[in-house]
């Protein structure tokens, strides 16, 4: 019995144990399957949910800076703050006891250009601001030069009274005679003159009535009688005259005695007729020389250029992932825009387009290019990587227009629009945009993106294949941020 | 003695058809996760890849108001069979004069379908 009973005791005792050693495998099957499924599919979607901050953040980064160029707030900074990994850096410390149980934090680097030197160059036939421009005088004596290469921003015509003696020598018609003829646009010719007014007057001389009665005769004479001299302009256009002795200034005197008339001014319909052409200058009705003097001046304050604007280095803010589950993506901040690149499919696409846009006005056959060159500023570096948030300060430092003159229909012929990049992958996508952004905008007469090495670029030629006529109006700027990054308990780079 | 072996039965029964509950489940199904665009012109309807997992040919499909158009989508890019980032789809059935105004992308891999994306058609805009 003794031995019966120690057999039983023994017997109950493995039960016990073999059910609870089931039990221990039941559970770890289970935490194996939670292990190998559960929790790749949650880091999984940690990490897809991350990038979509990421996302968000780049927006909201992106939407920041437009605001400070916009309002022109210089020397204005703004803040901004990214996550570098899932669960910013905290989940992994929280439950390191039971470190299976969650995913691996991800991870990532955000850096200050940091990517390879990419320039953006922008070159055109235009009409280009000049700076320290002296006008061109000239006098009846003393021609302008011909063949001006380009229209004039202003062409001034002076009338000076000073020298006439008295008044009355004002009664002497005396002007000037400005002939243009352009070659491949129309001639055209404006005469500005100091037009004496006078008014007819009869006078009674005498009256005879006969001495038999009757009806008398009276005898008038005839007279003039100067009153005033006005300051008038007649426009002739391609022959046509179309102004007929408009007053410009009525009652002119010899004091002051200095007048002024611009030709280009938009009241005598000149302005849009003016291009390249070779001027001729007369005086008219020279009898009285020195009832007035005249002069004028051609002011160039823009010309016909081709011209090279120093190639922009554009920068850039970029966030590399380390992903651990998920596609280790990398978002970056460039020009205005934002960009995704994937390292697995090495590709790039455009989330949100830089500020390099095209409109074609098809009224006026006008291509409109708007060129905002919105660039991180070289000497800002800065590298942190982590699971935590990091803060980004921008501050615009500077924003210049570029001297394209404003205020025409059009003030280029063409342009080339390049962005220099080594990565294959950037290159596709700036022929993917600037091919898509020409194609929705309907411009004419581009030139297929292409790139040559490193450089790609689109060329814009506007309406006109010949390229002679100002059919594209070009809007650029530049505007330089300078960044910094700081990390928590970091330091500022 | 007998109590103890019923316990263990019960226990083990108990967790066994757990266990088959939960292994009788389907894998926990990755549904890509991917952005896309549509963009529809007077010529052309494009969706773009837009960011995301690459989607394998026949994975997916493409449905137009509701219609499976998979067939009427040309892919670009190198590879034909991945629809990778930056690539395109372009709809040959595409009529300018009655666009369409959803599309679906729904992943069929796995049995179920679930849909990646819908995308609405925005009105055509004018090239020249």
């Amino acid at each position: 019995m003794r031995g019966g009973t120690a057999s039983s005791h023994k017997e109950g005792a493995l039960s016990e144990v073999i059910g609870f050693v089931l039990i221990l495998g039941i559970i770890t099957a289970a935490f194996s399957l939670y292990l190998v499924y559960g929790v790749p599919a949650q880091g999984r979607e940690n990490e897809i949910n991350h990038m979509n901050d990421v996302k968000d953040q780049f927006v909201t980064y992106k939407i920041g800076l437009d605001a400070l160029w916009v309002n022109h707030q210089t020397s204005t900074t703004v803040s901004n703050s990214f996550t570098l990994g899932t669960g910013g850096g905290y989940t992994q410390g929280s439950n390191s006891i039971i470190p299976i149980l969650s995913p691996v934090s991800s991870s990532g680097v955000i850096g200050i250009n940091q990517r390879a030197v990419e320039n953006l160059t922008i070159t055109s036939q235009s009409l280009i601001l000049k700076s320290n421009q002296t006008p061109i005088a000239f006098t009846p004596n003393n021609q302008p030069p011909s063949g001006n290469p380009s229209p004039p921003s202003n062409l001034t015509v002076y009338i000076d009274t000073r020298s006439s003696v008295t008044l009355s020598d004002l009664s002497v018609p005396y002007g000037l005679d400005l002939n243009a003829t352009q070659p491949g646009g129309t001639n055209w010719e404006a005469v500005i003159n100091l037009t004496p007014r006078f008014i007819s007057y009869n006078t009674t001389q005498s009256v005879n009535c006969p001495p038999s009665g009757g009806a008398c005769t009276v005898v008038y004479s005839s007279g003039t009688k100067y009153t005033q001299t006005d300051l008038t302009i007649t426009v002739f256009k391609g022959g046509v005259k179309t102004l007929d002795g408009a007053i410009i200034y009525s009652n002119v005197q010899n004091t002051p005695g200095n007048y002024s008339v611009n030709v280009m001014d938009d009241a005598y319909g000149l302005k849009s007729t003016i291009g390249t052409m070779n001027l001729t200058v007369t005086a008219s009705n020279t009898s009285s020389p020195l009832a007035a003097r005249s002069g004028g001046a051609i002011t160039y304050l823009y010309q016909n250029t081709l011209f090279n604007y120093s190639p922009i280095t554009m920068g850039s803010l970029e966030y590399q992932a380390q992903n651990n589950y998920w596609i280790s993506q990398t978002y970056y901040y460039q020009l205005g825009g934002i960009f995704l690149y994937q390292p697995t499919e090495n590709g790039t696409v455009v989330k949100l387009p830089p500020d390099i846009s095209f409109s074609y006005a098809n009224d006026k056959k006008i291509v409109t290019v708007n060129i905002n060159a919105l660039a991180i500023d070289q000497t800002s570096t800065g590298l942190v990587g982590g699971n935590s948030p990091v803060q980004i300060k921008t501050t615009l430092t500077n924003q210049t227009a570029l001297p394209y003159v404003q205020g025409l229909p059009a003030n280029s012929r063409w342009i080339n629009i390049t962005v220099t990049t080594p990565d294959p992958a950037a290159q596709a996508m700036w022929r993917n945009y600037f091919t898509t952004t020409a194609q929705a905008a309907g411009i004419p007469n581009y030139l297929s993106p292409v790139t040559s090495g490193n450089d790609t670029t689109i060329q814009i030629n506007g309406y006109d294949t010949t390229l002679n006529s100002y059919d594209v109006n070009v809007l650029a700027q530049n505007a330089t941020y300078a960044v910094r990054v700081q990390g928590v308990g970091g330091t500022v780079q | 003695m007998i109590g103890a072996i019923l316990l263990i039965v019960v226990v083990v029964a108990a967790m066994s058809i757990l266990m088959v509950a939960v292994i009788s489940q389907p894998q926990p199904q990755k549904v890509p996760a991917l952005d896309a665009e549509v963009t529809a012109t007077s010529t052309a309807l494009v969706i773009m890849h837009d960011g995301g997992d690459s989607l394998r040919t026949g994975d997916f499909a493409i449905l137009v108001d509701g219609v499976n158009m998979t067939s009427s989508f040309t892919k670009s890019g190198a590879d034909p069979a991945i629809w990778n980032i930056g690539e395109s789809l372009t709809f040959s059935a595409y009529n300018p004069l009655h666009p369409p105004k959803t599309i679906q992308i729904v992943y069929t891999e796995g049995g179920s379908g679930s849909t990646i994306t819908q995308l609405w058609v925005p009105t055509p805009t004018p090239t020249g």
